[in-house]
């Protein structure tokens, strides 16, 4: 493990050892956590302590980072699923509510364009809910108060709550829509996590993923390489004075599954019509899936 | 290895490009018939077709008396009657002088006992109905091996799951329109959440195109349990009693069918318009399904009517009856007379008006040939008086 360590990043990523390493090494109760390999219990408090130490600048970083692109990626998420009155809704790991709030705008003004009167009824409006859920309370106390800033703070469908993606507390079957943006790359489990996501959707519902994924194209990969290994990590020591954090963060995207074997796993959890839509060549992409 | 496979993705993509050919005639024709009829009043026909409709609205109903059929588009644009009358005089002489040419009836066209038995030796060879389709499937599973996104799943569920609401959405359409809401509604109807609405990538253009294709199901299972009705007919009643049965399957849509249409020809529409906004809206294009679609309905009914050409006439034939079927269905929109009775006998008059089109041309032919061998007797009349050794 101290030889992963202290490797040169651009070698480790390329010759895919440590990927073999950490998948036998998983078996024996050991995951990874960046490039680094870590006891099973150990990652979800040091993904914890990553996001404790980031949240107050968590937004700022992702508009840095991303040139404020990440906000047309989110965009995008919502208008694939296409939210609807009365829709019930879960988005994980969206404790700042980037998410939630596009999905709740979304609702209230194609309830104003009223559908020829019938989806004006206002119990469905009523009953949208948008649960949002994050197993940070640090990350779900930025959400509120931004919520408070957009005079969403009484809205009635947006509920907050904790809570583990492997271990949601919802009954099987109750949501329409699942969502997790730029979250799943951070649960310890992946795979638990996408049958907690199929127990807990309708028949009919989507299952939507927003994730930073892997670039194809040669010089484009080079130079997206060089971008998150050389200039992320500073940038995160600038602005968010968390080096570590961002280290982890170019990290754990190079050790998540590609957008192929990604999608495999999703419809491994039993989802039909599994697709995947890539942004920017593939720094992000967006998978959907169906329960039937 | 390598070469078979490289011979075998040219045979697909020889057997595509023939089909694209075809259906491209088709698209033409059918593009033609839509725009002529939605267009071309306002500016040639402002009689006909305005006078018809305007008088159906105020339920004067007069199916006996044919104020002169309207001219059928995409086949000739001459006052018809002028045609009829040049036909008849070209027809006499003809019939007077050939007698195996003698006109025929269209009754005797394609006799029915002759279109099943040639259907018979057709089918064991395969149409270029059937050969084009089996290519078809051919060609769309190679290429969806190779670049399809998709991950592996029960795909045969997916799609009874993805009909059932479309089904359920239909009837929803009459208060609704071809909506996403009339799907969401469905969508509840069947127990499945609405979020399933997001399976279907173009929307309510999906919602058209399964319900083209449910009514062209029923129509084929309709003329395969009227098979002993329609061998029967008359050709021309035959092509009628199809396309009547296939129309009828719109009347309950009736009041949202012009919604349908737009959606279909969402393309025509743009063009037409030439609305900046309407290009730059992210509107899906439909047009390549719709006329695909009508292409295959109009081979479905002169299948089902016992056509088994596979010359010339094939394309032409399909071409006609795509004009008639699309002005017919254009008709019916503004029809108020009870039971459509103005729109059956608006189809009757179209059929005919095809019908004696496609006779003129033929006679045309047989004149043709009546002066070709004149001429030919004439010149070897010529010859032999030149020559009177007889060489």
């Amino acid at each position: 493990m101290t030889l992963l360590k202290h490797m040169p990043i651009s070698k480790l990523h390329r010759n895919c050892r440590a990927i073999h390493i950490g998948q036998r090494l998983s078996q024996s109760g050991v995951t990874s956590f960046g490039f680094k390999e870590v006891p099973e219990e150990e990652k979800t408090r040091m993904v914890g302590d990553v996001f404790k130490s980031v949240a107050s600048k968590y937004d700022l970083m992702n508009d840095i980072m991303s040139g404020g692109l990440h906000r047309l990626w989110k965009d995008r998420l919502v208008s694939k699923l296409r939210p609807f009155p009365g829709m019930q809704h879960l988005d994980v790991a969206g404790g700042t509510g980037d998410v939630a709030f596009r999905i709740v705008d979304a609702i209230y003004t194609r309830e104003q364009r009223s559908f020829r009167g019938m989806l004006a009824n206002t119990e469905a409006k009523d009953e949208t809910r948008v649960y949002v859920c994050d197993i940070n309370p640090a990350m779900l106390e930025v959400g509120q108060k931004r919520a408070l800033d957009r005079g969403l703070a009484e809205c009635p469908a947006l509920v907050w709550m904790q809570g583990d993606a492997e271990a949601l507390s919802f009954e099987d079957g109750s949501v329409d829509g699942y969502t997790i943006a730029f979250g799943i790359r951070n649960v310890t489990h992946i795979e638990k996590a996408l049958k907690e996501a199929h127990r807990v959707l309708k028949r009919g519902g989507r299952f939507l993923c927003l994730e930073l994924s892997h670039v194809q194209f040669p010089i484009f990969k080079d130079m997206y390489d060089l971008y998150s290994f050389s200039v992320i990590p500073s940038i995160g020591e600038l602005v968010a004075g968390d080096r570590h954090s961002y280290q982890y963060l170019v990290e754990s995207i190079r050790r998540f599954p590609s957008q192929e074997k990604f999608a495999k796993m999703i419809a491994d959890a039993g989802f039909v019509d599994v697709e995947y839509e890539n942004f920017v060549g593939g720094v992000v992409a967006i998978h959907s899936g169906f329960k039937y | 290895m390598a070469s078979s496979s490289s011979s075998s993705s040219c045979r697909v993509l020889a057997s595509q490009a023939f089909r694209q050919s075809r259906l491209h005639f088709y698209y033409f024709s059918s593009v033609a018939g839509f725009t002529a009829t939605s267009f071309r009043p306002r500016f040639l026909l402002a009689s006909s077709l305005f006078s018809e409709s305007f008088r159906c609205r105020h339920g004067v109903s007069s199916v006996s008396s044919d104020p002169g059929p309207l001219p059928f588009p995409g086949t000739y644009y001459s006052k018809p009657s002028a045609v009829h009358e040049k036909a008849g005089v070209y027809a006499r002489p003809i019939a007077s002088g050939f007698g195996k040419y003698s006109r025929r009836g269209i009754s005797t066209e394609v006799r029915p006992d002759e279109g099943a038995s040639s259907g018979e030796s057709a089918s064991s060879e395969g149409t270029p109905y059937d050969g084009s389709t089996s290519h078809d499937a051919q060609g769309a599973e190679q290429p969806s091996q190779e670049n399809s996104k998709s991950a592996e799943g029960p795909y045969e569920e997916k799609l009874d799951e993805k009909k059932q609401v479309l089904r359920a959405a239909l009837a929803h359409v009459p208060k609704l329109g071809w909506t996403e809401a009339a799907m969401l509604a469905g969508a509840r109807d069947t127990g499945l959440s609405p979020s399933i609405v997001g399976a279907f990538p173009r929307k309510e253009a999906e919602l058209v195109e399964y319900f083209m294709d449910d009514s062209m199901e029923k129509l084929t299972e309709e003329a395969e349990n009227h098979k002993e009705e329609l061998s029967n007919m008359i050709l021309t009643a035959r092509i009628a009693w199809l396309v009547r049965s296939r129309l009828q399957m719109q009347i309950p849509y009736i009041s949202k069918w012009a919604q349908a249409l737009s959606i279909q020809f969402s393309a025509v529409r743009m063009v037409a318009e030439l609305s900046l906004r309407n290009l730059l809206q992210a509107n899906p294009l439909n047009l390549p399904t719709t006329l695909k679609q009508r292409a295959l309905l109009m081979d479905e009914i002169w299948h089902a009517a016992g056509d088994r050409s596979s010359d010339m006439d094939w394309i032409t034939k399909r071409a006609i009856l795509g004009g008639v079927y699309t002005a017919t269905e254009l008709y019916m929109l503004t029809d108020y007379s009870p039971e459509y009775q103005e729109t059956w006998s608006f189809l009757d008059r179209r059929i005919k008006d095809a019908i004696d089109c496609r006779k003129t041309a033929q006679e045309a032919s047989h004149l043709a040939v009546a002066i070709g061998a004149g001429l030919g007797n004439t010149i070897n009349s010529f010859l032999r008086r030149q020559s009177p050794s007889g060489i």
